[in-house]
């Protein structure tokens, strides 16, 4: 039997688990000439504000073991542009369009929402509470926040809401709790480790914006425990993701509990991993016999 | 867009010159769609994210770098050996724009160090010779001289140490040339790419002129396809990504 890919994610159907991260794929429509978007599960947009935002300064990314460190800043067109020169462009490619928003308060937040719900085409959105490179503090560090956020976006919102959660707390469980009982569908885990290099030569931080988000491989292990922290915990739906390079990687986030993946950094290295992601889950799954993606959702054996 | 993600094979991969490495790969269709001024992202193994290298020459199949070794990066790379295998993806991001340089102007390439890399490609493929400033470390970073003179190219040279031609900046050429232009000479068409002062001084010189630069910037980049936004530049008031909005600028 041909083994099913299909998952959910609430209400959101998935033909497969493989999502694009937000702020790896663009607005969603930069490089359909690369990537079969329709192979993918779906794609997570660039955060998207009430205002467009211009970006931090540079030098916005560097390199390090493992992975690399960005701070862009959220650099986005704003969402009235975004509704009129992107979204079409993203309808017309027959995948599932989770759109990524943030905003400095509960009210821009629900601002947001209103704005994006009803609109064709957009399958869910996700709550970026926990961009490490804003001047405040991350969002999803403050407890009363993340619970007033998520409850009015689900309230204001039609679609599938996921609170995507920072690493960066003490207890991620709680966090995600939290999101849940406020109304999320879902819970994104994680955003990047806040982090620093320092170009020991000139003795300047490698980032203008100083500290940036660790993203990729070396972030992995990190993102699997969290997952299964918060799946064991709540058995809550889980969209994971933190260094997922390989259809291995991603095996690995099911069964920590993730019912969806995201892969990001990797899109940067190599357009064509995501679908070889999911082709390598499909060859996972024959190899050992797994008839339904579902089964293998939290199925690690401690 | 005529780019692709491939797995190539490497031909040739040899010192020029101290520390320079001319870098050749099989890539019939990447060579056919390659514009002066546009760059690939090589994976190198043993780094993270790809590097990007703008084309040296594409010609016959065959698409060729040239690169310094200055990291970790550039150095695995210089270790690759011909027949091995290569991930590169592109061409990416703008061209020199020199279809527009009409038979009586005269087209003046500014090159600083390893910048001479993409504007030997633009060399490579405009019809009538010009004149090159080129400066460098030393006479022995001066690479590639005999391709522009073999294409009647006028050679003003500068080396900081002044092994070979002006010792000092190439810029200071540049100005002067620029100085003794009149009313009645041709007119010209600029390019640059090296070093940021360098590309600083060469804009507001060609600019008091009354003439537009186009000029190639360098940054760190991790997708080179604009979408990890890591490569910006302050261009007027905005940021432009150097991978997608340029390399190449009209400034």
């Amino acid at each position: 039997m041909k083994p099913s890919l299909a998952t959910r994610i609430g209400a959101l159907k998935l033909d497969n688990p493989v999502l694009m991260a937000s702020g790896t794929f663009g607005y969603g429509d930069e490089i359909t000439d690369l990537v079969s978007v329709g192979k993918l599960g779906g794609i997570i947009t660039k955060t998207i504000t009430l205002q467009p935002r211009p970006g931090n300064p540079p030098p916005r990314i560097c390199e390090v073991t493992g992975g690399m460190i960005n701070a862009i800043g959220l650099q986005n067109i704003g969402a009235e542009r975004f509704l009129q020169e992107k979204l079409p462009a993203l309808r017309a490619l027959q995948v599932n369009i989770i759109v990524s928003i943030a905003g400095n308060s509960v009210e821009e937040y629900v601002r947001l929402a209103h704005q994006l719900d009803g609109v064709r085409g957009i399958a869910g959105i996700e709550l970026n509470l926990s961009c490490p490179n804003l001047q405040k503090k991350i969002i999803s560090q403050d407890p009363k926040l993340v619970r007033a956020i998520v409850a009015a976006v689900s309230k204001a919102s039609r679609v599938p809401v996921i609170a995507k959660l920072s690493p960066q707390v003490t207890d991620i469980v709680a966090m995600a709790e939290i999101a849940m009982t406020a109304g999320a569908t879902a819970v994104s885990l994680i955003n990047t480790f806040p982090a620093m290099a320092i170009d020991i030569a000139t003795r300047k931080p490698k980032i203008a914006f100083v500290t940036g988000g660790l993203s990729g491989p070396a972030i992995k292990p990190m993102a699997v425990r969290a997952v299964w922290e918060v799946y064991r915990a709540l058995k809550a739906p889980i969209i994971g993701g933190g260094g997922i390079m390989t259809a291995e990687d991603a095996v690995e986030f099911l069964l920590a509990g993730a019912s969806a993946v995201s892969v990001g950094t990797a899109n940067f290295i190599d357009p064509g991993v995501p679908e070889k992601i999911v082709s390598g889950l499909r060859s996972y799954m024959e190899r050992y016999g797994i008839i339904n993606i579902k089964e293998l959702v939290g199925s690690v054996r401690c | 867009m005529a780019r692709t993600n491939e797995t190539v094979t490497i031909i040739e991969n040899k010192m020029v010159g101290p520390g320079y490495v001319r870098l050749v790969v099989d890539a019939q269709k990447m060579a056919r769609n390659s514009r002066p001024g546009q760059f690939f992202m090589l994976r190198v193994p043993g780094v993270f994210l790809r590097r990007p290298f703008s084309v040296y020459d594409a010609d016959k199949g065959r698409l060729s770098f040239l690169y310094k070794i200055v990291g970790a990066g550039t150095e695995y790379l210089s270790l690759m050996k011909p027949g091995s295998s290569l991930g590169i993806l592109g061409p990416l991001g703008t061209r020199y724009e020199f279809d527009a340089v009409s038979p009586g102007t005269i087209p003046v390439i500014v090159a600083g160090g390893t910048g001479i890399a993409s504007l030997h490609f633009l060399a490579q493929r405009i019809s009538q010779s010009g004149k090159l400033f080129y400066g460098a470390r030393t006479k022995k970073d001066l690479l590639c001289l005999k391709e522009f003179r073999a294409r009647k190219w006028q050679l003003h040279l500068a080396t900081d140490d002044g092994s070979c031609g002006h010792k000092g900046l190439v810029t200071d050429m540049f100005k002067k040339f620029l100085a003794e232009q009149s009313s009645a000479s041709s007119p010209l068409a600029v390019f640059a790419c090296g070093p940021k002062l360098m590309l600083d001084a060469v804009t507001v010189a060609a600019a008091a002129h009354g003439i537009v630069s186009q000029i190639s910037l360098e940054s760190m980049m991790a997708c080179g396809m604009g979408n990890c936004q890591g490569c910006a530049v302050k261009i007027g008031n905005e940021y432009k990504m150097v991978c997608k909005d340029g390399p190449v600028f009209n400034v």
